[in-house]
């Protein structure tokens, strides 16, 4: 498991060190501007690009190592990750900025992810019933959205997206 | 002695009601931020900063020094009573401050805590007052080649010292490097990975990239696993005892220095200061069978040690403009932010912030203290708060904060895109602090490399013959060396 993550991700850092180094190597000169020549813009990507293929393979082609530290956490679930994700870069990639006011937005996202999660981990809290669970949830969505919204809106004048 | 006028100076400034309410309320952000699992004071620096772009620089570096002095001691919390550390500073303190809650002593354990983060911390202080000018002083006669070698070592030496993988950190620290050349180029101004969007011109910015690396990507991990049920029973006296300093006073001392000593090295951090402190303590005490088991000795080194760490590593910050640790990184991009210029001139044009930020610390400490003193049962209510309450707005306070610096929705997109990413490399062992000290050192590393390139004519040498740059040079190359099989057991030989 570990030895075959380590060469998929040596491989990944290869195939990215290759395309940065190509991409530093076509990168503009300036010889138009009659720049010195070991000012080029591109002389540091290209030799990060060119590390990321030497320290990729040799991830790609070492031995693994004997305590699998980078392991995923037990318990870690894939559906409770795809949930997770998709209910943030829903609201922040989606629904920000889209003509919505941010306060509802970010009530509405608090809401739901509050609701499902806290249903999720229902063994860990202290018995309640599913209508105070989504009663509480909603209660301190609405808070917290209006506590967010007027601190940076009023306090911090930042205009919300 | 005109030191000591400068740092009267800064006291004197600090101690307005405006200045103290926003120590005291920082601190208690910070000491929040720490009990939370999954937030780290780099995430806490990170979203601060975006609230204190309008503030003073004194009185902004004054809250972000607040909450990194009170979130690494606040961590110690959840690692006694829950036996999960509140960040990854607190993992030494836990192993016996765990131990000491079991055998219903939660309180002692708190109390040490106490102590050693204070007695730390004020050790410290007084290292930042002493040594930041005489570092300054050194760096004057840095130039580019020098420059360029300190940069990079902070990379590799975080990639070898902050995971279990230093292949896997220092992949990391070139990512972190690469990301950091996007847009515009520092020298010519030509644009580097920008595909023609205007977004990509401006670069990658830090806020929005940290908060990222270390807030979504640590929602995400958070979230993925299911929730386990907090058992915090009633505790015993909380209180900080003299008896303690006086008891442990040769392990404070030698905690404090090697705290201090690790901190300064670029982009160790906090955590490698209460490990080695720990481990230190251990070797020469008397009681080490105890270590692991409820070890007093063993929770005062670990935690002198991490809180020793944050003056430490805001020296290099403050004198090389190469910080210590991760949260140090936020902090000096914080100066920037508010138009101070870390470096070695800063010692020469603003003497008199150098010791502001040394009175600052000096404050976060005696802040610290006053709330280890009467607000530890008060706080221990943040732990019986469900996270599934708290990462939903956690995240929406990061979607803000790393909007808000530029009110550019792009910085959203760069939040959410570093996040993914570093949740995914975190997943396979891929440590995050590299990334964010190449993120933070990218623009010194190119532009000392084009430039000393330009000095000496293309002509390599002087990277490896001027006396600083080449001892620079031989640590960082000995540095990958020692990770490589082949090379260790030459070494081996030789020695």
């Amino acid at each position: 498991m570990k030895l075959g993550s380590d060469r998929f991700f040596g491989a990944g850092w290869i195939a990215f060190g290759a395309a940065v180094l190509a991409l530093s190597w076509r990168m503009d000169r300036l010889e138009g501007l009659h720049i010195n020549p070991w000012s080029v813009p591109g002389l540091l990507p290209g030799l990060l690009g060119a590390l990321m293929v030497l320290f990729g393979a040799a991830l790609y082609l070492r031995t693994p190592a004997p305590d699998p530290v980078g392991k995923p956490e037990a318990g870690a679930s894939g559906g409770r990750i795809w949930l997770a994700l998709v209910l943030c870069v829903g609201y922040a990639a989606g629904l920000l900025g889209r003509g919505l006011p941010f306060w509802l937005t970010s009530a509405g996202f608090m809401f739901v992810a509050i609701l499902v999660f806290r249903w999720l981990d229902r063994d860990a809290e202290d018995p309640s019933s599913m209508g105070r669970i989504a009663l509480g949830s909603a209660v301190i969505a609405l808070a917290a959205s209006a506590a967010t919204s007027l601190l940076f809106q009023e306090v911090f004048l930042v205009r919300l997206p | 002695m005109d030191g000591l006028g400068l740092l009267a100076n800064s006291l004197f400034g600090l101690l307005g009601p405006w200045q103290i309410t926003y120590a005291l309320g920082a601190t208690l952000v910070g000491i929040v931020i720490g009990i939370l699992p999954g937030l780290s004071a780099t995430l806490g620096i990170a979203l601060m900063t975006t609230l204190t772009v309008k503030m003073t620089p004194t009185d902004a570096i004054l809250v972000l020094v607040c909450v990194y002095v009170g979130a690494i001691y606040g961590g110690s919390r959840t690692g006694i009573l829950l036996n999960i550390p509140g960040t990854a500073a607190n993992a030494a303190a836990t192993l016996d401050g765990h131990a000491l809650a079991l055998q219903g002593r939660a309180g002692r354990a708190m109390g040490i805590a106490t102590t050693g983060s204070v007695a730390g911390s004020f050790f410290g202080v007084l290292c930042l007052a002493t040594l930041t000018p005489l570092l300054a002083e050194v760096a004057l006669k840095f130039q580019a080649y020098e420059f360029f070698w300190l940069a990079l070592l902070g990379v590799l030496m975080s990639g070898s010292l902050t995971g279990n993988d230093p292949l896997k950190g220092w992949l990391m620290g070139f990512l972190g490097l690469l990301t950091a050349q996007i847009g515009l180029d520092g020298i010519h101004a030509q644009e580097r990975f920008t595909f023609g969007s205007s977004d990509l011109t401006g670069g990658i910015g830090l806020i929005p990239a940290l908060v990222g690396a270390f807030g979504f990507a640590e929602i995400l991990m958070v979230m993925s696993e299911p929730a386990k049920k907090a058992m915090i029973n009633a505790v015993d006296s909380v209180l900080p005892r003299i008896g303690d300093v006086l008891k442990y006073w040769k392990t404070i001392l030698r905690s404090g220095a090697i705290g201090v000593f690790i901190g300064i090295l670029p982009g160790v951090g906090e955590d490698m200061g209460a490990w080695s402190s720990y481990a230190a303590a251990k070797r020469f005490s008397p009681e080490r069978d105890q270590f692991g088991k409820g070890s007093i000795e063993g929770m005062m080194a670990a935690e002198t040690g991490d809180n020793a760490a944050i003056p430490g590593a805001i020296i290099p910050a403050l004198a090389l403009a190469v910080p210590g640790s991760a949260p140090a990184a936020v902090l000096m991009a914080a100066m920037i932010i508010h138009g101070v210029q870390p470096g070695p001139m800063l010692m020469v044009n603003q003497p008199q912030f150098v010791y502001d930020v040394v009175a600052i610390t000096l404050v976060a400490t005696l802040c610290m203290l006053v709330f280890g003193l009467v607000m530890v049962r008060p706080l221990m209510w943040v732990l019986r708060v469900p996270r599934a309450i708290i990462m939903p707005i956690v995240f929406v306070l990061c979607t803000l904060g790393a909007y808000a610096i530029a009110s550019r929705v792009f910085d959203i997109w760069v939040m959410l895109g570093v996040g993914v990413v570093c949740f995914v490399l975190r997943r396979q062992g891929f440590p995050v602090a590299p990334f964010v000290l190449g993120i933070v050192l990218g623009d010194i590393v190119d532009k000392s490399l084009r430039r000393g390139l330009v000095l000496s004519d293309g002509d390599l040498t002087p990277f490896f013959t001027r006396p600083i740059a080449g001892v620079l040079a031989a640590v960082a190359i000995l540095t990958v060396l020692a990770q490589v099989p082949a090379a260790r057991r030459i070494f081996a030989k030789i020695a």
